[in-house]
């Protein structure tokens, strides 16, 4: 776990350089999943093959970070012109106690580009984090309200559902941009699922 | 945390000294005040402003209100292996002739029990107090979920 987390650092850094990594060799993790999404139906990372994704775990009380990761989001697909409708954005809660579907519908609608809530039992969010080298935990406030650190990674996913690289949360939108081109750029293989 | 009584005591007295203040009200100016719109289902939020201290003299912002919220603290982000997380501060000091901004990414204000939802195109009242016994009182606009800045 130390050793992974580690590679995930070492990927951060090398992000940190400004160069994004389209040519590095892929994470050797991520993959399918189910959750449920904002309408109350079960969403498959499969039902989306054919378009590339970016993900990012986080929750719908968090007070600064997620807002500020979609709007980076927001910008880098904002930069690749018509081929940014292509791109699919899904924000998958670490707070399915408070993030109901609907609670997720109204925070999503509140957003200009398109995204996709996830939510599930605790069990099936667990097992998408750990399938993403992702990390989270309820952190009290000695409120009523309760903070979640989280991974704060934004992944992107190929039109295979491959993992190919992941951003830190505060990188450049043209950095994001350039790695969704590369993406965007690959066809599907007549021999891809 | 100060109870309401004596909180009241101290805003009266600096709103109503005699005397010059130490600090003068263009000399400490709290400006582009604003916060991210909440619901009934998320009572947290986020809050952003500028500080400038034209003084000679650092001033360290020690605590905000805002009116219709039960606790506002002042946070920043750490990230360490990749996870982030907010940690509390007891101050943010603004320099000497210096300004501070509380942005989005950055230290900000984190709204926590919030009573009534902040709607999007209204303003609440903000009240920050610094070590110098100086308090400002802004309107802070709320700006929807997606905003990054006060405009």
């Amino acid at each position: 776990m130390w050793l992974l987390a580690a590679l995930i650092g070492a990927a951060a850094v090398a992000c940190d350089r400004g160069s994004p990594a389209p040519s590095a060799p892929p994470p050797p993790f991520g993959g399918d999943f189910t959750l449920t999404n904002q309408d109350n139906a079960r969403f498959r990372l499969a039902d989306v093959r054919g378009r590339p994704v970016l993900l990012f775990f986080g929750y719908t009380s968090c007070p600064d970070m997620c807002p500020v990761t979609m709007s980076r989001i927001t910008g880098a697909i904002g930069r690749l012109g018509r081929a940014g409708s292509e791109v699919v954005t899904l924000f998958v809660s670490v707070d399915p106690q408070r993030d109901t579907p609907a609670v997720l519908k109204e925070y999503v609608g509140s957003f200009t580009t398109p995204v996709i809530g996830l939510t599930g039992s605790y069990d099936e969010i667990m097992r998408v984090a750990a399938a993403y080298k992702a990390s989270f935990e309820v952190v009290p406030t000695g409120t009523r309200n309760y903070l979640v650190n989280h991974t704060s990674a934004i992944f992107l996913i190929d039109r295979a559902g491959k993992l190919r690289q992941y951003f830190k949360f505060d990188e450049k939108p043209e950095v994001i941009a350039a790695g969704l081109r590369t993406v965007l750029d690959e066809k599907m293989g007549a021999s891809a699922q | 945390m100060i109870a309401a009584v004596q909180w009241t005591i101290v805003l009266l007295a600096s709103l109503s000294a005699a005397a010059p203040a130490r600090t003068s009200a263009d000399q400490l100016i709290v400006r582009d005040a604003w916060v991210r719109e909440s619901t009934a289902v998320r009572t947290t939020s986020g809050g952003y402003c500028t500080i400038e201290n034209r003084t000679g003299t650092p001033v360290k912002l020690l605590q905000v209100r805002v009116d219709g919220v039960g606790d506002t603290q002042i946070h920043t982000m750490v990230e360490r292996n990749g996870q982030v997380s907010m940690q509390p501060l007891p101050g943010v000091e603004i320099p000497a002739r210096g300004v501070v901004t509380l942005a989005p990414g950055g230290t900000h204000l984190m709204l926590m029990d919030i009573a009534t939802p902040l709607r999007a195109g209204t303003s609440v009242t903000m009240t920050l107090r610094f070590d110098n016994n100086q308090t400002r009182q802004v309107r802070a606009a709320v700006r929807p979920l997606s905003a990054t800045s006060v405009r």
